[in-house]
C-alpha cells in the first residue's frame, strides 16, 4: 500500500523536477528584473521598477528595441506575403513536381544559423550592399520563411480544393476566389505564420550579429551588456524581450485555435 | 421536346488513361437525366466537362445554342450541387446563398428575395442566420442545393448529392428533389451510381460502362428492355439465359437452354436462331408440379421482406426467383425440386 502511494506521489515530483529545470532560471530573471537592490543575491530586498525604468530611458536600450521591432515587423510582412504565395503556390503545383519544391523551400530550416549568417554576409559583401537594418530583415526572412511555410502548409492542406471550383461554379474569377474564399477560411493561420516569423527574428542573434550594420537590437545588447558587466538592467530588458514572445506566442495559439475550429466545422458537418 | 444542351463527339483522357469515348449526349429541357454507372465509367467526367472543370480532349459542348466547350467554369450559366456539400464555413446560411449573387452583383433588395425565396424552397427559411457549420448532413445539403438554383442555372448538375448521407435521409431527399424540379422547372443532369436512385428521380437514364453511353431510355426502358448485358446487369438483377432455336410454330417457338440442354416453350417468336433471355427475377414463378417451364432444384431462399428470393439450380446455371411475400409457397425449402415457369407474356431479348 504504501508502496503503491509513493510511487504514485512520484510523478508529481518529476513534473516539479522537469518544471522547475524549465522555468526557474526564467523566474530568477524576471523577478531580479524586480529586485530594488543591484546585488543579485537571493533574497531580493525590495520591489521596485528603477532596472525598467533605466531601461525604457537608456537611449542604448530604446534604440535597440526600436530596431528590432522594425526588423521583426518588416520580416514578419514580407514572410507572411511570399509565404502565402509559395504555399498556395505549392497546393496548386502538379503532384509530380510538389514534393521536390516542399523540399526547395523547407531545406534551409535544417541550416545552422552560423551557416546562414556567414553566407549572408558574404553574398552581401559581394553585391557590395551596405549592411544596415535592411539586410538583417531580408537575412530574417530567408531563416523564418521555412517556419511559415510548415504552418500554412499545415492547414492549406486539409482545405477541400473543391470550395475552389464551387467558387467558380458561383462565377467568382481567381481573384474573387481567393478574396473570398481562400483568404477568409485561412487568415488566422496565415496571421499565426506571420506572428511566428516575428518571434523567431525578435530575439534572432546569430544571423543578425552577422549581417547588421552600426545599429543593434535587442539580443545583440544584452549579449554586449553581459560582456561588459553586470548590469541588473539587463533583466528588466530579457523581461521585456520575454514579454514580448510570450505574448506573441499567445496569439499564435489562439490564432491556430481559430482556424482549426473552422476546419472542425466543415468536416462535422 | 427542346434540347437545352448537346455534347458530341466528347472524348477525354487523364494522362494515358482514357475515360471518354465519343461520347454523344442530348439533355431536354426541363428533364431530370441521370447518368448511371459503376465508378470509373466516366459520368462524373461528363458533368465536370459541362461545368467546364475538364476540358474534352475532343469533341463540343453546346448549351441553348451556344459553344460553351472553351468557356471557363465562372462564365458558364450552369451550377452544380457536389457530394460533399462544401458550406462556406466563415459564412452564415444566408451569405453561403447570397454567395453567387453577391459576385454577379445582384442588387441588395434582389438578393434578399431571392435568397429567402431559395431558403424557402427547400424549406430551411428559418435557418438563415445560422452559422454552416451548425447543420445536419441533410440540412447543409438543401443549403448547398438552394445556393446553386438561386442562380436560376439554365442546367443545374448534381454529382451524387445524396451518397453522403444516411439511407433514411436520402430516401426524403429524393422526394424534396423531385418537388424542388417540379416547383423550379429546371434541367438536372443527376450523376449517380445508385441504379435506384436513378431510376426513382429520372425521366431519362443514360447507362454508361468504361466510358461508353450503353443505353438511353426512360426508366422503364432501361428496366424492361435493357439494350445490352450490362445494362440487364447493373440495372436491377436480372437472369440471363441463352437459348437456341429449335422449331418454332405460330406465335410460340420450341428452344433449348444452352447451358443445361433443358428445352423450354417460348411464347413469342425469336428475331434470330441464337438469342439470350433477360429476364427479372419477379417475373419468374415457381411450382410444385406440372411440366411447364424448367426443372430444378432450390439451393438458397432469402427473405427480403416485400419478396422471397430464390436461387434455383439448374444443371449448370442458377436461376434467381422472386416471388411476393405473401404469394410464396410456404412449404417449399431448400432441395425441394421445383419447376421455374416463365411468364406468359413475350419475355425481352438479347440478340448480341
Amino acid at each position: 500500500m504504501s508502496l503503491l502511494r509513493s510511487r504514485r506521489r512520484s510523478p508529481g515530483l518529476y513534473l516539479a523536477v522537469v518544471l522547475a529545470f524549465l522555468y526557474l532560471p526564467i523566474a530568477v530573471v524576471v523577478l531580479f528584473s524586480f529586485n530594488s537592490s543591484s546585488t543579485l543575491n537571493l533574497p531580493i530586498k525590495g520591489f521596485s521598477l528603477r532596472w525598467y525604468e533605466a531601461v525604457l530611458t537608456d537611449p542604448t536600450y530604446t534604440s535597440a528595441l526600436r530596431n528590432s521591432l522594425i526588423v521583426a515587423v518588416v520580416c514578419a510582412i514580407i514572410t507572411t506575403v511570399l509565404g502565402t504565395l509559395a504555399a498556395f503556390g505549392l497546393t496548386h503545383v502538379s503532384p509530380r513536381v510538389r514534393p521536390w519544391l516542399a523540399v526547395l523551400f523547407f531545406a534551409p530550416i535544417t541550416l545552422p544559423g552560423l551557416f546562414l549568417g556567414l553566407s549572408l554576409l558574404a553574398w552581401f559583401a559581394k553585391l557590395d550592399i551596405e549592411l544596415s537594418l535592411w539586410t538583417v530583415a531580408a537575412a530574417h526572412v530567408v531563416y523564418t520563411f521555412p517556419y511559415f511555410l510548415l504552418v500554412a502548409q499545415s492547414v492549406l492542406d486539409r482545405i477541400d480544393p473543391q470550395y475552389d471550383e464551387l467558387a467558380a461554379d458561383l462565377g467568382a474569377s481567381s481573384l474573387l476566389r481567393f478574396t473570398r474564399v481562400t483568404l477568409p477560411m485561412t487568415w488566422p493561420v496565415l496571421v499565426a505564420g506571420g506572428m511566428l516569423s516575428f518571434v523567431l527574428s525578435f530575439d534572432e542573434f546569430f544571423i543578425t550579429f552577422f549581417v547588421i550594420g552600426p545599429q543593434s537590437t535587442v539580443p545583440l545588447v544584452i549579449y554586449s551588456a553581459m560582456r561588459r558587466a553586470i548590469d541588473p538592467s539587463i533583466n528588466a530588458f530579457a523581461t521585456l524581450l520575454l514579454l514580448v514572445t510570450f505574448l506573441s506566442g499567445v496569439v499564435i495559439a489562439v490564432l491556430a485555435r481559430t482556424g482549426r475550429a473552422a476546419r472542425k466545422g466543415v468536416k462535422a458537418s | 421536346m427542346n434540347t437545352v444542351l448537346s455534347l458530341t463527339g466528347i472524348s477525354k483522357s487523364f494522362g494515358k488513361v482514357p475515360i471518354l469515348h465519343g461520347v454523344d449526349l442530348d439533355v431536354h429541357e426541363g428533364e431530370i437525366l441521370s447518368l448511371l454507372g459503376p465508378s470509373g465509367c466516366g459520368k462524373t467526367t461528363i458533368l465536370r466537362i459541362i461545368g467546364g472543370f475538364e476540358r474534352p480532349d475532343r469533341g463540343r459542348v453546346v448549351l441553348a445554342g451556344k459553344d460553351i466547350t472553351d468557356v471557363p467554369p465562372h462564365r458558364r450559366p450552369v451550377n452544380i450541387v457536389f457530394q460533399r456539400y462544401l458550406l462556406f464555413p466563415h459564412l452564415s446560411v444566408f451569405d453561403n446563398v447570397a454567395f453567387g449573387l453577391r459576385i454577379d452583383k445582384v442588387g441588395k433588395r434582389d438578393i434578399e428575395r431571392r435568397v429567402r425565396e431559395a431558403l424557402e424552397l427547400v424549406g430551411l427559411e428559418d435557418l438563415a442566420d445560422r452559422r454552416a457549420t451548425q447543420l445536419s448532413g441533410g440540412q447543409s445539403q438543401r443549403i448547398s442545393l438552394a445556393r446553386a438554383l438561386v442562380k436560376r442555372p439554365q442546367v443545374l448538375l448534381l454529382d451524387e448529392p445524396l451518397s453522403a448521407l444516411d439511407q433514411k435521409v436520402r430516401i426524403s431527399m429524393q422526394a424534396e428533389l423531385r418537388r424542388i424540379h417540379r416547383e423550379t422547372g429546371t434541367t438536372f443532369v443527376y450523376v449517380t451510381h445508385d441504379q435506384q436512385e436513378a431510376m426513382s428521380l429520372s425521366n431519362r437514364v443514360v447507362v454508361m460502362n468504361a466510358g461508353r453511353i450503353e443505353q438511353i431510355g426512360t426508366p422503364a426502358d432501361v428496366y424492361h428492355r435493357s439494350a445490352t448485358k450490362f445494362v440487364s446487369g447493373f440495372v436491377g438483377d436480372a437472369n440471363l439465359v441463352a437459348v437456341e432455336a429449335l422449331d418454332s410454330a405460330g406465335d410460340g417457338t420450341e428452344v433449348k437452354v444452352v447451358e443445361t440442354g433443358q428445352r423450354l416453350r417460348l411464347r413469342q417468336t425469336l428475331p434470330q436462331r441464337e438469342a439470350v433471355l433477360v429476364v427479372r427475377p419477379e417475373l419468374l414463378r415457381l411450382s410444385a408440379t406440372g411440366d411447364d417451364g424448367l426443372s430444378g432444384t432450390i439451393s438458397d431462399i432469402a427473405f427480403l421482406g416485400s419478396a422471397v428470393q430464390f436461387h434455383v439450380d439448374l444443371d449448370g446455371m442458377t436461376l434467381r426467383v422472386q416471388e411476393p411475400a405473401g404469394a410464396a409457397p410456404l412449404t417449399l425449402g431448400v432441395g425441394d425440386v421445383v419447376r421455374v415457369v416463365l411468364p406468359d407474356h413475350p419475355v425481352h431479348v438479347l440478340t448480341d
